[in-house]
């Protein structure tokens, strides 16, 4: 008699959480809407929302990947919002 | 005690034994730096006073080994291990978990609810302050019946109570718990509570370590107690049964890995590390440093990089320097590269170099980490870089430490780590080896004792943190003894160690089959067992690496004793002298930093990365601390202090030249072995410290001794591979006298003895060293099912198995390392005169003739007992199980068996002979009270198995843990030795009886013996168990002169030798005798091997597997006939027999077989649809409920199983149809 395969699947490992390539848009709270596209040639990098179409490009290095740009984005509008009334982002 | 005028012995003495006196003894006491001290020698008499002074310096004989050898068995025993890491559980670990998790604070956390008073700002501590534990003891619970008050007290408990009443072996654990409220603002305290001793649950006891109560108690007292004098302890005894933590196998932590990748992958090479903190609960943080390969085309630049914890990516190497710190390349290629003249690696390193370059500051780099963490997007960068450095600090590396004094240590560790990984990349070293012993590790009961205790302490200190804050949160008084529930630190220890799952209930990935019931066929199987360990690899993982014997297991894991099968080199055993150690405390290791700033250890912190290339690495328990410029003097000195005993001993030191390190390891689990130091080819050890053992009564000379006085010391796998080992004395000898002959002049040490590589089962076979190696290793696993004496206490035991000789002899020939088994007081087996021969025929294909004579004496008789156990289950107060004699009249469903021989206490009384289904333990549960039956009672007895008979040989009635009525009872039958029987030699020679013959019809010798056993000759020349032919030889030579044969592998006893004292005994040299046939009286063609060999009566017997059925049960739900034989099941006629017969082409035979007398069966079925209708054969109608057809209905022949299948299969809604006519 052919045994009985134990009834629990065995658990799921971890998967190792990657870092991630698109972004929630800071203005239109579209979710993972925002890509990066990386011109390393012309060290020069674009952030775009998909759905509401903001536009930011920054420069970039040859270490740099899309949570940097994106960062950076993020760390650009904060200053840019400095010193406004207001809840900060 | 130096048996010299034992002729047998006299065989193995070396001639190397030195009179004192002789000149070279004067030469032998030049150059001794280390002696034995002798304390109060003024009170030895004097002329053991004269001989100690006389042999000082007069190096021993290999034949004195053995006195240190016994001198160790009689300090450490044979579990020491397992006591020891007991011990440090109980004595350091224990308490340590408990104050270092029983720390809470708990603040208020303001709830805004409206129409609520703010609660007062307090902070509440509970702290777990000191730590006590009982003896043993065992709290009886009452059944309600009167004495309440006496039976709730603690009574003391020994194991013998234990192990028959059912009970758990353990202590009460207690601790005082102190609860203050702080002011917040002022810091005032507030109140202070204290509950002293609070009952925080059980801990099981390992009997006769330091918390039991046999520990150190003499072999008279242990009698009457009920134990064995035999018995070494190391095991638990939960719920009455004994159980052993099987040792469990893994990688060592904070060691430094370098490996190969194999292609094609992503990476070319890898250097690892599993860091963790000593002695703390923390996951183990791994840092790998990888390099990247070529690729296809074999010209893509290699970049190094860095996979740390919690960050979710790889960071290029100079990112993570800049990050530590470090910006200039120069300054982090200081950490790499010592030596800047190194172009190869330098150049190795570019791409690395060159691919950090954007990154120009430590803050950029940190924040390049950061984003790579575990953070949200919007984290600010402030946030980042803190996270990063966090990280850093408390994730990267942490045994170097967790403190920010730290990174220096760090850097330079990361920087080694590349450099090792580029010494395999440049092909200078080779990768390592993970089957290394040295990279192994073994946790014992205590570890994972710690393990347990540390997950079931955590979870209940999780959960009153939980109560606490949401009291404290309502405002509410709370108490703290309400969530510590005793039962749940007792449950959750008693749980794994009866199961086996390691773990906490429930959870998934726990480790199964650490906790085993302790075998007790044999002793030596107990003992076997007690020093078994287990690697948790897979078994159906095919790579046969993991389970090849690696030269470094010499000395520490026997090469002999593993099973065969799936578990074939995953399971291992301890050589006789190993050694697991316990680890170092933090305060050792303090010290021995301490130590190693005293003698002129330059720390990183203070050194110039220029110098390190000249200078050799220090490691302490795989931390980098610093550099030394003299290593020889520094390894010199250390090894000095070890061997004094300013550093514990089972610090190990290494000196690594290649890699220009020195590493001091002092962790838990590692294989160690003593050996005699050896300096200027000379031993420490002298005749004076030998005739000291001997005479130890006096002068209180033992092993701890020689290992204080630095004769000798234990060394593990990774230093003995810097050691110089000499094999036996002799090659000292050699060395001294004969410099350019002898294989070596650099020994460093010497062997004890090379038997004692082996293991506990092969140590019991003689001329090991003769036989071809899988012989010893089917004699090692047959060793365990042996019959003999498990235990010196069997009469007071009630195992439900056990297997007796009863007139088991210590072997003829025998080894030294036996006596320490104890084989000698209890073996397991006899000594049988065996003729090798072939004989009527009834030896072929491993069968044995036996004298039928013989057996008739005694030869070989055992006794088999078999207890069964029944208890009188409550449950509320409606269903109370009763004892007693179950009256017809009265209960419902009564067993086919005879309930007459049970007396009116429903057991039957000692010494009736009981058989087949007879009820032994009559027991009933009431039914509820329903009009119109007569039966009040249900019936619930225990039936003797159907296939035994015995005799009753002792009734126990107790109450167990819950207060119910237990009882146990022992069933005793005697084995007589019958055809079919099964026995085995000492060499995996087994073989079952296939004749027995009377003397008169056995062959016979001049002399008129006859043989016990005859073998056939054919189990020798292809299985060359050469030690088989030289023990009956020599146990010839023995019987002649009545004495014990030395059979100890690894000595001078030459075949010649033995033949040459037997020749002179009167015997043919080589043990062959004329003999003459039984049965003609004619003399036998040739001449027979000859003499006695110990032979072993092996458990299987044919009486407990006969089996056969005409008819009989068959299963409920697919009715065919039941399985197994004692439920009287059939003999399955299987696939490959079905396809055989298909084969033949007897298919009325085959359907006879599968069908008819299987599970014939026979339904209606519709013409129409096909599928099974209704019939009613007595009123005649059918009916297809598909369609409404009732006229065309056939009847069809199948086998239950298959309308089982059909209807199985119509529940998950598929339609299976039985298509009687061809057009339909």
């Amino acid at each position: 008699m052919g045994k009985r395969k134990s009834s629990a699947p065995p658990p799921e490992k971890k998967k190792q959480k990657k870092v991630p390539t698109t972004f929630n848009c800071p203005f239109c709270e579209g979710r993972k809407t925002v890509g990066v596209e990386l011109k390393y040639k012309l060290k020069v990098a674009t952030v775009k929302c998909r759905s509401c179409k903001i536009q930011w490009s920054c420069k970039i290095t040859s270490l740099d990947e899309p949570v940097d740009v994106m960062t950076n984005w993020i760390d650009a509008c904060k200053e840019e919002n400095e010193g406004f009334a207001g809840d900060d982002y | 005690m130096m048996d010299v005028d034992d002729p047998v012995k006299d065989l193995v003495k070396g001639s190397d034994v030195v009179e004192a006196g002789d000149a070279k003894m004067e030469d032998a006491r030049r150059g001794v730096l280390r002696e034995s001290k002798f304390e109060n020698m003024e009170s030895y008499p004097e002329e053991l006073r004269q001989q100690l002074e006389q042999l000082k310096g007069v190096p021993i004989g290999q034949e004195e080994c053995w006195t240190v050898i016994s001198s160790y068995f009689h300090n450490s025993g044979l579990v020491k291990q397992q006591l020891d890491s007991f011990e440090k559980f109980i004595g350091r670990i224990l308490t340590s978990t408990v104050t270092e998790l029983g720390k809470i604070e708990v603040k208020p956390i303001a709830q805004y609810r409206p129409g609520e008073e703010e609660v007062d700002d307090l902070i509440h501590k509970i702290d777990f302050k000191t730590v006590y534990l009982t003896s043993p003891v065992v709290t009886e619970k009452s059944t309600g019946e009167g004495e309440a008050s006496a039976a709730s007290n603690p009574q003391p408990l020994f194991p013998r109570e234990a192990r028959l009443r059912n009970l758990t072996y353990s202590t009460k654990l207690f601790c005082d718990i102190e609860v203050t409220k702080v002011d917040n603002k002022t810091g005032e305290v507030v109140s202070t509570n204290t509950h002293s001793r609070h009952y925080l649950g059980d801990i099981p006891v390992m009997l006769k370590s330091d918390v039991c109560r046999l520990n150190d108690l003499r072999p008279s007292e242990l009698t009457l107690l009920g134990e064995c004098e035999y018995d070494q302890g190391g095991y638990f005894i939960i719920n009455g049964t004994e159980k052993v933590l099987i040792a469990q196998e893994r990688m060592a932590n904070n060691h430094v890995y370098v490996f190969e990748k194999k292609q094609p992958s992503k990476y070319s090479h890898a250097c690892e590390i599993r860091s963790v903190i000593e002695n703390t609960s923390r996951v183990p943080s791994t840092l790998n440093v990888r390099m990247t390969s070529k690729g296809e085309n074999k010209n893509a630049a290699q970049r190094i990089y860095v996979q740390m914890p919690y960050i979710r990516k790889e960071i290029p190497l100079m990112v993570v320097f800049k990050a530590m710190g470090f910006i200039a390349d120069k300054e982090i290629l200081e950490h790499i590269v010592y030596d800047f003249e190194d172009s190869e690696m330098l150049d190795l390193l570019k791409a690395s170099i060159d691919e950090g370059n954007p990154i120009e500051n430590e803050e950029v780099a940190l924040d390049y980490i950061g984003k790579r963490g575990d953070l949200s997007i919007g984290v600010a960068r402030e946030g980042r870089i803190k996270y990063a450095r966090d990280i850093l600090q408390r994730e990267l590396l942490p045994h170097i430490g967790v403190g920010r004094e730290h990174s220096t240590k760090k850097a330079y560790f990361v920087g080694y780590m590349v450099h090792r990984l580029l010494l395999v990349a440049l092909g200078r070293r080779k990768e390592d080896d993970r089957d290394h012993y040295g990279n192994k590790r073994l946790d014992l009961a205590g570890p994972l004792m710690s393990g347990l205790f540390r997950l079931i302490f955590r979870k209940q200190i999780r959960e009153l943190r939980k109560y606490v804050q949401k009291r404290v949160d309502d405002g509410r008084d709370y108490n703290v003894l309400v969530m510590l529930k005793p039962a749940t630190i007792t449950n959750g220890m008693r749980y794994s160690l009866a199961t086996g799952n390691w773990g906490a209930q429930g959870t998934q990935g726990m480790r199964t089959g650490v906790s085993q019931v302790l075998n007790r066929l044999t002793f030596a199987s107990t003992l076997s067992h007690l020093r078994r360990m287990n690697s948790p690899i897979g078994r159906e993982g095919k790579l046969a690496k993991p389970r090849q014997l690696h030269n470094s297991h010499w000395g520490m894991i026997c090469p002999a004793e593993t099973p065969e099968g799936q578990a074939c080199g995953l399971v291992k055993n301890l050589a006789l002298m190993t050694y697991v150690s316990v680890g170092a405390t933090e305060k050792e290791v303090e010290q021995l930093s301490f130590f190693l700033n005293e003698w002129n250890m330059e720390t990183l912190e203070e050194v110039s990365p220029t110098v390190i290339k000249d200078y050799t690495k220090v490691f302490l328990n795989g931390a980098w601390v610093g550099v030394h410029d003299d290593p020889n003097v520094f390894v010199e000195t250390m090894r000095e202090l070890r061997r004094s005993g300013e550093i514990m001993d089972e610090i190990s030191i290494i000196y690594d030249i290649q890699l220009k390190e020195v590493r001091l390891v002092g962790d838990y689990g590692r294989c160690c072995r003593p050996l005699y130091i050896v300096e200027d080819q000379r031993m420490h050890i002298n005749k004076d410290a030998i005739l000291a053992l001997k005479y130890n009564d006096i002068t209180n000379y033992s092993w701890e001794c020689l290992i204080r006085d630095g004769l000798l010391e234990y060394i593990d796998c990774e230093e003995e591979e810097t050691t110089m080992i000499a094999m036996s004395i002799k090659d000292l000898e050699e060395a001294r006298n004969n410099q350019h002959g002898a294989y070596s002049e650099t020994y460093t040490h010497c062997e004890i003895h090379p038997s004692m590589i082996l293991g506990i089962c092969a140590s019991i076979i003689p001329f090991p060293d003769h036989n071809q190696s899988p012989r010893n290793t089917y004699q090692s696993a047959m060793g365990k099912q042996a019959m003999g004496m498990y235990a010196t206490n069997f009469l007071q035991r009630m195992d439900t198995l056990a297997y007796l000789l009863y007139y088991p002899q210590k072997p003829l020939v025998t080894t030294r390392a036996m006596e320490h088994l104890h084989f000698r007081e209890l073996p397991a087996g006899q000594n049988a005169i065996v003729a090798i021969a072939c004989y009527s025929g009834f030896n072929q294909e491993d069968s044995l003739i036996m004298s039928q004579s013989s057996i008739d004496r005694g030869f070989f008789r055992s006794i088999f007992y078999r207890s069964y156990r029944d208890e009188e289950k409550r449950q509320g107060t409606l269903v109370n199980e009763m004892i007693q004699k179950p009256q017809p009249e009265t209960t419902l469903g009564l067993k086919h068996g005879d309930y007459n021989k049970l007396d009116e206490d429903g057991l039957v009384a000692p010494g009736t002979r009981v058989s087949g289904e007879d009820v032994v333990i009559g027991k009933t549960v009431p039914l509820p009270l329903e009009n119109g039956t007569r039966f009040s009672n249900k019936d619930c007895s225990t039936a003797l198995r159907s296939s035994e008979s015995g005799l009753i040989d002792s009734v126990l009635v107790t109450t167990n843990d819950k207060g119910w009525k237990f009882i146990k009872m022992r069933v005793r039958s005697i084995r007589v030795p019958q055809i079919g029987d099964k026995f085995a030699s000492r060499h995996g020679q087994k073989g079952t009886v296939g004749m027995t013959y009377s003397q008169e019809d056995m062959p016979f010798t001049a002399e008129g013996i006859t043989p016990d056993i005859i073998v056939n000759p054919h189990a020798i020349p292809s299985r060359m168990t050469i030690g088989h032919l030289i023990e009956c030889l020599m146990g010839k030579f023995c019987a002649c002169i009545g004495k014990e044969g030395d059979a100890t592998p690894f000595t001078d006893v030459t075949v010649e030798q033995i033949s040459s004292k037997l020749h002179e005994c009167g015997y043919q040299m080589r043990g062959s005798e004329v003999m003459y046939n039984g049965h003609t009286g004619r003399k036998l063609d040739t001449m027979i091997f000859f003499g006695p060999t110990y032979y072993q009566r092996l458990k299987h017997m044919v009486d407990d597997k006969i089996h056969s059925r005409s008819r009989g049960l068959v299963q409920l739900l697919t009715r065919q006939p039941q399985e197994g034989r004692s439920r009287e099941g059939g003999l399955r006629f299987g696939e490959m027999e079905r396809d055989c017969m298909i084969a033949h082409g007897s298919t009325h035979f085959l359907k006879e077989r599968l069908f008819d007398q299987s599970d014939a069966y026979r339904v209606h079925v519709c013409d129409k649809c096909g599928l099974i209708a209704v019939a009613n054969l007595i009123k005649n109608r059918f009916e297809c409920r598909g369609c409404g057809n009732t006229t065309d209905i056939s009847q069809v022949h199948i086998p239950y199983a298959c309308k089982l299948l059909f209807q199985e299969l119509m529940s998950m809604a598929i339609a299976p149809r039985i298509f009687t006519k061809l057009d339909a």
